[in-house]
């Protein structure tokens, strides 16, 4: 079977990775959070007897490498040589989106024009005349809606009969006689390595050079030719001359768009418009925000207590099975206390978790959370944050590692570090069992409101710890910030459903392989002390899990803690749910009539004022190992992850303490 | 200004007026100083309740002076006390099911009155002034379009 690759590059949010849903049926998820497509994302379809390859490329604007994501697009075109470039372009905004057509066509790639979301275009008045527009650009151009799979079928009409055409040749744009004379003697210069000119194209790695490319310098850094290429460009004024060529760019953009596109007059407000003037006001938005976000978490809670309380239920009635009928007793144990008893404790949340990843993906997909960004972007510039960390921070409620990865897009180094360190204190749905737990033992109906103000206190710690950093550690200002607004739209159940398995999934998954072992290691720990086998009868206070939980007392003492939630929060550096499922180990232990609840209302170190330090004190100390493993990977450094380790086990003392003393104080 | 954004314009004043005086309502009893019925001592309510409140007082601030854009705060306005509206109704529900179906001990005096907040019932003026203004809430736009491959 005949095989062929295509690379889909676009703009952000212009509806790529729906696209690449619709061409390879494969689930990924849509949208313009930084990182969701940083890395390669492969698919595959057969169409007409030609098996597809289809890469999905990460959301670009130009071909310029500013960021990673830039250039790992880049790259990828230009080294892997993919047969066919889909452009996806938005067509409600298409001045902008083809800019990267001008680039891509520089480079020569056999490229297929997906003009995507015409709907929206065409509803707001536009007209575009496509088979114009392929015949000034060159291209073949498709009208597509991937969100209904419309127009699918003959864009791969067309890139299998562009992936069938011989030699392409290479579109350039002028850029008047000054530069195109320099371009000329560049070009000349870079023939002379031959491996170089095979690799990329001369003309466009001599546009690249004239436009200050740092990272093609970089690359060229190798090259025989590198004295020459710097001996000529010492002479030139790269920044002028990138203006130029910007200026030259959008002109060819503008004859073309003037051909082919007829504006609707716009007279009325759209919902999108009247949504966007109340949701981005100045003084409004960030009410807004916060009545969303504790929408979103009353529902979290109290609307999952139900269907919480079902599964609690049927496990207490599958423990209460095994301890009556299973032998030997320290079977019945495992099983009962241990195996039950701790995943039994984290399957509980399953409700309230699934309920908030589906209201966030609500949120995501309405383009709501892209609007959140913005509304908060001179905030976090003003505590030193740059505005794209607003959305790697975002992403920490659902969970700090991708949220740590997706700080990949920001292109200061400082920016970027800064926000790695603070995104663990953004509360993520692991660490929800444990304030579900503890909101609902010792606050009652005001549980929403506790776990609600632990979030926020979260983001508050994010935001002082990056004033901090900024002033300390990492002085220095924050890059400015652009970002594109996607427009409203109406998410469907069946995606923000899709998404919200996607993220939950994760948990259940969790609660299968890692919990599972945590758990049965307690239940080891707890079963077995100095003298062996302690037996159900017996006191686990001389059992191994004890001595592990009074090794931190001296340290712990002073918070109010017992060895047993030391010992919870030992295991809670696996995963932060594995707090959960030990605080059902060790407290199940003890009786078999009792609920957890109950147990945990009877134990005299536990009290409203102990439950919420110890809530605090889970949101901030150490992240969890795959959040660690996670900084060490993308700051590179031990230094940084031991101090993000260290930091934050000092601040959720401290902060635990401080509880404690002004509870104390108050009485 | 039509007739029709001036009755959104006094709708914005009257609604937007009521959710004010509720929020202070509710503010008061959160503070513990007096009990008044179907209003809970939940002090994040007292936020929800003056941030939609605010919103329609700004779209009637807004067509009152003339600007025709204000209506967008009417209509959001009339969505967000609808949303709230509906979460406090899934949460009754909730309410319910643990009180009749699971039999909660938590939930053994609750009684449906016992979920009734200002943001479930105030709801009720939205959703007459939604059916009132129907045609203007078409949220198609927001949906993709439905369309063959080859029309």
């Amino acid at each position: 079977m005949k095989k062929i690759r295509i690379a889909l590059a676009g703009n952000p949010n212009v509806g790529k990775s729906t696209l690449f849903n619709a061409i390879t049926g494969a689930r990924q998820h849509v949208g313009n959070w930084p990182g969701v497509t940083v890395e390669k994302k492969v698919g595959r379809r057969v169409y007409k007897g030609v098996e597809i390859e289809v890469v999905d490329l990460p959301g670009t604007y130009s071909l310029t490498a500013y960021s990673l994501d830039e250039i790992v697009a880049r790259d990828y075109i230009v080294e892997e040589k993919p047969d066919v470039v889909v452009h996806v372009v938005d067509a409600s905004n298409l001045e902008r989106n083809l800019y990267l057509t001008t680039q891509l066509m520089e480079l020569g790639c056999k490229v297929v024009i997906a003009l995507n979301m015409v709907d929206l275009a065409e509803k707001r008045g536009d007209k575009i005349h496509v088979e114009k527009m392929a015949e000034f650009l060159e291209i073949p151009v498709v009208k597509t809606i991937a969100s209904i799979e419309y127009g699918v079928k003959t864009l791969l009409d067309e890139v299998l009969k562009e992936a069938g055409k011989g030699i392409h040749h290479e579109h350039e744009i002028g850029y008047g006689k000054e530069i195109e004379k320099l371009i000329v003697q560049l070009e000349n210069i870079i023939r002379k390595d031959k491996k170089l000119s095979n690799v990329y194209p001369p003309r466009w790695l001599a546009v690249k050079l004239l436009e200050n490319d740092e990272n093609i310098k970089e690359k060229l850094k190798r090259s025989k030719i590198k004295k020459d290429l710097k001996r000529f460009l010492a002479g030139v004024d790269t920044e002028e001359i990138e203006t130029v060529m910007v200026d030259k760019r959008y002109e060819v953009i503008n004859a073309v768009l003037h051909q082919v596109l007829k504006r609707g007059e716009r007279t009325q407000l759209t919902i999108s418009d009247m949504i966007d003037r109340v949701f981005t006001n100045k003084y409004l938005g960030i009410p807004l925000f916060l009545i969303m976000m504790w929408g979103a978490f009353e529902l979290t809670f109290t609307f999952a207590l139900p269907f919480s309380d079902l599964i609690d239920k049927s496990f207490g009635l599958l423990a209460d099975w095994i301890r009556e009928n299973v032998e030997p007793a320290w079977l019945a144990s495992l099983l009962g206390d241990g195996i039950i008893g701790g995943i039994g404790f984290v399957l509980v949340f399953v409700p309230n978790i699934f309920l908030l990843f589906f209201l966030l993906s609500i949120l995501e997909d309405s383009g709501y959370l892209a609007r959140a960004a913005f509304i908060m972007d001179k905030i976090m510039y003003s505590i030193g944050l740059h505005g794209k960390s607003f959305i790697p921070l975002l992403m920490g409620f659902g969970c700090n590692v991708p949220a740590i990865m997706a700080t990949r897009t920001i292109e200061d180094e400082k920016d970027r570090l800064i926000t790695i360190l603070v995104n663990p204190f953004m509360s993520c749905g692991a660490r929800l069992p444990v304030y579900l737990l503890l909101a609902g033992v010792f606050f009652g109906k005001d549980a929403a409101t506790v776990i609600f103000f632990i979030y926020a206190l979260g983001i508050l710690i994010a935001v002082l710890s990056a004033k901090l950093f900024r002033l300390t550690l990492l002085p220095g200002k924050p890059a400015p910030f652009i970002m594109e607004l996607p427009p409203y739209r109406l998410p469907t159940l069946r995606t923000s459903a899709l998404h919200m398995w996607e993220r939950g999934r994760l948990y259940l998954k969790k609660a299968g392989t890692i919990i599972f072992a945590a758990t049965v290691v307690i239940w080891i720990l707890t079963a077995f002390g100095s003298q062996g086998y302690i037996g159900e009868e017996s006191d686990i206070s001389e059992s191994y899990a004890a001595d592990i939980g009074r090794a931190f007392e001296p340290v712990t003492a002073p918070l109010g803690f017992n060895w047993k939630m030391n010992t919870a929060l030992v295991f809670g550096f696996v995963a932060k749910e594995v707090v959960v499922s030990s605080l059902g180990v060790l407290y199940g232990s003890e009786s078999e009539e009792e609920t957890l609840t109950d147990s945990l209302q009877k134990d005299k170190d536990f009290s409203p004022l102990v439950s919420l330090e110890l809530m605090v004190f889970v949101l901030v100390y150490v992240p969890c190992v795959a959040a660690v493993a996670a900084i060490y990977k993308e700051t590179n450094s031990f230094k940084w992850t031991l101090f993000s380790v260290v930091y934050g086990l000092v601040l959720a003392w401290l902060l635990a303490f401080l509880i404690h003393i002004t509870g104390g104080l108050l009485g | 200004m039509t007739k029709k954004n001036k009755e959104k314009e006094m709708f914005g004043l009257m609604i937007g007026f009521i959710y004010i005086v509720f929020g202070f309502l509710q503010a008061v009893v959160s503070m513990g100083m007096v009990t008044i019925l179907f209003i809970p001592a939940k002090p994040v309510g007292v936020l929800v309740l003056f941030v939609i409140g605010a919103v329609f007082l700004t779209g009637y601030r807004e067509l009152n002076k003339g600007i025709r854009e204000g209506v967008a705060y009417i209509h959001v306005g009339i969505m967000l006390s609808l949303l709230f509206s509906f979460i406090y109704i899934l949460i009754l529900f909730a309410g319910a099911l643990e009180t009749y179906i699971l039999k909660n001990e938590d939930f053994e005096n609750w009684t449906i009155l016992d979920g009734m907040r200002p943001e479930l019932y105030l709801g009720l003026l939205s959703l007459l002034a939604l059916f009132k203004w129907r045609k203007d809430f078409s949220l198609s736009e927001l949906r993709p379009e439905r369309r063959k491959e080859n029309d």
